[in-house]
């Protein structure tokens, strides 16, 4: 009778302290659901016409916030999206491309080698945001669940996936208000761009030995190109201008491509950039991401590339794609009002928020 | 594996199913088996042969002295009329000369284990610092060594153990595995309590049927000790660092509140620990020595070291005073400094030198560095002084009507005794003896008390009002309950009695209290300072 009673308490007390655990979770755990950005972008990627898209971009925030779907199109009549991310990693970039592929059937990848040699670990509190990010926002809930696994065998802190509560316990003294908030209107195709710009002098040698550690992650690149071996898709690497490329990254990228035979673009000399049209004083807003001028000029540059490399379709006269030319214009609309009033209070301007 | 991380939570549940039902005949192997999967998932498999070669050292060393006491006992009881009285005294002479080379030769080999892994960095220091001096041009390397996890507390609970076995307190363990559980037995590895063979042996072999209360109890007490390292010590913390590590920037208050904060600290983390470990003791039916008796409420320097990290201080006296004050070499330079300095001080005069020795032994004991000795001969000093000066101390007090029942004479003496251990603080967490006097020289220099009033306070590292006043809260929280403790209310038993909501609503605000202000996780160190040592 008395261990009767025993268990049953032991049984109450724990269901009201998952109850109690489920309480203050609501609360205390930091959700990015509220950054639309990543939200609502997929929901237009998802409704994009089925196979109509011949270019996916992947990688970090340096082809989000480095081309320009819209301005390829114009440029080219290549139609493409944008599904780069910020703080990115190689694990998210694999699961984004196996997301993308249900829905489209890409005849090129863009993949963006900028983060090849991080090691962007989950316990990393700089990289940590860009996996949690992943997880509260990503649609997929089968390569979620995949993409949970992974990450938790790469985590020394594996409770901390597991019951965020234990992570984000600490925030109680923040607002439940998301500080990473950017609004997406839908014309955008995935692209970020932003209206500031940091005017800078580039050297005219970009290679830098930072020493950082090289710790090539390749095992989800390798992934991809499987993948796309498979579906008979074709890969372009990319490492968009910095002003500091560390040797060790490239190094890595260019084995990378080397060992899978693919074309990497990449811009070692201040020269090669300018010779693009770029300038370092007016199209960059911070050393390695461009501003919305360099996006287009950038994205127009590219979509030439691309087409003279893999001789892709121009869709410009095609009246099946007309709805991407009234995209183009609803989102240069749509900017020249944001840039109207990005001018009146720079300082306050939301539109892009980090 | 650090005991406030899930996985120890998990190991712990394990083990206690084990313990509990599959292995309950078998209760001690399940320790063995957890104390070393334990081990090796904290320290490593590197440093399990130091473990193993200590526990195997020690154990023959038991073997032998008895054996050799046994085979003394024998042939006297044999030959005990055959032989004159000086033979016998002569052959009981031999045998505890024989005892003690076998004592020696043990002690000498565990301890200098300790010694070279732990110091042998320090002394190439100061070779090499000699040889700089006089324009030497060597230079040593500095070996760069592995110092297994709890080699400190381990090495004297073993050496403990053989002593014990040579004065014939305990018998020796004839059972290496049995022994083995003791020397590794996993909630203590990490920083003690350091026990006695007699006081623990029994309870880690014996059977132990599952108490609901005891578990209980257990549970509320590793609770308590998560409060006082996660909530209290890892949020101390903060503050302490910034101004240690930058004392530049603060004025001389500031860095004297920083040292009191570190005592708080450092006891927050250092029982916090034990708490932990004595609660996972108590679930498994195993009853610890305790190492805390509200050190904060002591009445001077003496008494304070009689309530903080007890069962060193009881270990040294047991095993170094003791032999020491009352040894043949100590009772002549009582009897020569009897007719020097007089008799009341030549009589105490072997107990304060044998003191000063066990203090700086302390200090050694906590680290390789000058700044530790210092810290033991600043101790060693008021403790020396405080018996070298009691009696003209005691007349003092009478002559001013001062009594013991006093309350503001019991408020002055915790307050002194507070001062003097903060001061104390500053040489154990400068990073050196150099700094510490440095800090000290800037306490005194630049001391402004009215910074205390100051909003910026509350932005020392970064740590912010919230923070500041959680970590306040749970102090007064933590002091009240020592005082409670102090008036011997137990606390523990007081909450059993009152109603299941009463109780429950305690619960839960403990536990959800941890899990919510506890600082840990990603960018928390996972350690326990004591684990240094």
């Amino acid at each position: 009778m008395k261990n009767k009673t025993i268990i049953i308490k032991s049984i109450v007390f724990i269901f009201i302290f998952i109850c109690l655990w489920c309480f203050f979770s609501y609360f205390l755990i930091f959700k990015y659901n509220y950054d639309e950005f990543y939200t609502k972008r997929y929901s237009y990627y998802e409704k994009e016409d089925k196979n109509k898209i011949d270019v996916l971009y992947l990688g970090t925030s340096s082809i989000q916030d480095g081309i320009n779907p819209n301005a390829v199109f114009l440029e080219s009549g290549i139609t493409s999206f944008n599904l780069g991310a910020q703080t990115t990693n190689p694990i998210s970039i694999y699961y984004l491309f196996m997301y993308a592929i249900k829905f489209q059937t890409p005849k090129l990848i863009v993949l963006d080698l900028s983060g090849i040699s991080d090691k962007r670990s989950p316990d990393d509190e700089q990289w940590e945001v860009g996996y949690r990010l992943f997880l509260d926002t990503f649609p997929d809930k089968d390569l979620k669940r995949k993409y949970f696994v992974d990450v938790i065998k790469r985590s020394n802190y594996k409770s901390s996936w597991l019951f965020p509560l234990l992570r984000y316990h600490d925030r109680w003294i923040y607002s439940r208000d998301n500080s990473i908030s950017r609004y997406y209107s839908g014309y955008e195709k995935g692209v970020a761009s932003y209206f500031t710009t940091k005017s800078q002098s580039w050297s005219e040698n970009l290679v830098v030995n930072n020493k950082n550690k090289n710790n090539p992650q390749i095992e989800y690149y390798k992934r991809i190109v499987k993948e796309c071996k498979k579906r008979n898709i074709k890969i372009q690497a990319v490492i968009t201008p910095k002003k500091e490329l560390d040797i060790n990254y490239l190094l890595s990228a260019k084995q990378f491509c080397e060992d899978n035979n693919i074309d990497l673009l990449k811009f070692e000399k201040l020269s090669e950039i300018n010779e693009i049209g770029l300038d370092t004083q007016k199209d960059f807003m911070d050393i390695e991401h461009f501003n919305y001028w360099g996006v287009e000029k950038f994205s127009k540059y590219f979509a030439n590339y691309i087409q003279q490399k893999y001789d892709l379709i121009d869709h410009r006269n095609d009246k099946n794609y007309d709805n991407w030319y009234e995209n183009a214009i609803a989102y240069y609309e749509f900017i020249e009002n944001q840039y109207k009033e990005y001018n009146k209070n720079p300082d306050e301007y939301i539109y892009y928020v980090h | 594996m650090s005991l406030f991380s899930t996985y120890f939570i998990i190991f712990l549940i394990v083990i206690v199913l084990f313990y509990f039902t599959i292995l309950k005949n078998r209760q001690w192997v399940c320790l063995l088996i957890a104390s070393y999967l334990f081990y090796i998932f904290c320290g490593g498999l590197k440093t399990l042969p130091f473990l193993i070669i200590t526990t195997i050292s020690t154990f023959i060393a038991g073997i032998l002295l008895e054996k050799t006491q046994k085979k003394y006992e024998c042939f006297i009881k044999e030959n005990k009329d055959k032989f004159e009285k000086h033979k016998l005294k002569q052959l009981k002479v031999d045998n505890r000369t024989k005892k003690r080379i076998i004592l020696s030769i043990f002690i000498i080999f565990n301890l200098g284990i300790l010694a070279v892994l732990k110091y042998s960095g320090f002394i190439v220091e100061q070779i090499n610092h000699i040889f700089a001096h006089n324009n030497l041009n060597k230079n040593i390397a500095t070996p760069n060594l592995l110092l297994p996890l709890g080699i400190s507390f381990y090495t004297f609970q073993s050496i403990g153990y053989i002593i014990d076995v040579y004065r014939g307190k305990i018998k020796a363990d004839k059972d290496i595995f049995k022994f083995a559980l003791f020397v590794s037995y996993f909630p203590q590895i990490i920083q003690g309590p350091i026990s006695r063979y007699n006081q623990l042996a029994n309870q880690l072999y014996d059977t132990h049927q599952w108490d609901y209360k005891r578990a209980k109890f257990g549970i509320q007490r590793m609770l308590f000790g998560y409060f006082k390292k996660l909530i209290i010590a890892e949020r101390a913390t903060i503050i302490v660092d910034a101004i240690f590590n930058n004392p530049d920037n603060y004025s001389g208050f500031i860095i004297f509140f920083a040292a009191f904060l570190y005592g708080f600290q450092i006891y927050a983390d250092f029982s916090g620990g034990i708490d932990i470990i004595i609660g996972t003791s108590e679930i498994l039916g195993i009853k610890m020595e305790e190492n805390f008796k509200q050190p904060f409420m002591a009445k001077s320097i003496a008494d304070y070291w009689q309530r903080w990290h007890i069962t060193l201080g009881t270990w040294m006296r047991d095993y170094l005073f003791y032999p020491l004050a009352l040894s043949k070499k100590f009772n002549k330079l009582g009897k020569k400094s009897r007719s020097i300095f007089g008799n009341q001080v030549g009589k105490i005069l072997p107990a304060v030198i044998a003191s000063f020795i066990v203090f700086l032994c302390v200090g050694i004991w906590h680290g390789a560095s000058w700044k530790y000795i210092f810290y033991g001969i600043y101790n060693a000093f008021f403790v020396s002084s405080g018996t070298l000066f009691e009696k003209n101390y005691i007349k003092i007090k009478s002559k001013l009507k001062i009594t013991d029942d006093l309350i503001s004479w019991r408020i002055f003496q915790t307050a002194r005794t507070i001062f003097l251990v903060t001061v104390g603080r500053y040489m154990t967490r400068a990073d050196s003896f150099n700094i510490a006097l440095k800090l000290i020289k800037n306490t005194l220099k630049r001391f402004d008390p009215w910074v205390i009033i100051r909003p910026s306070i509350l932005e020392i590292g970064g740590i912010g009002i919230y923070d500041f006043t959680i970590l306040f809260l749970a102090m007064i929280l933590w002091i009240i309950i020592d005082i409670l403790h102090e008036n011997n209310i137990q606390i523990r038993e007081y909450i059993s009695k009152q109603d299941i909501v009463f109780r429950w609503t305690l619960y839960f605000i403990g536990i959800f209290s941890i899990i919510i202000f506890g600082k840990y996780g990603i960018g928390y160190a996972a350690r326990f300072i004591y684990q240094g040592f």
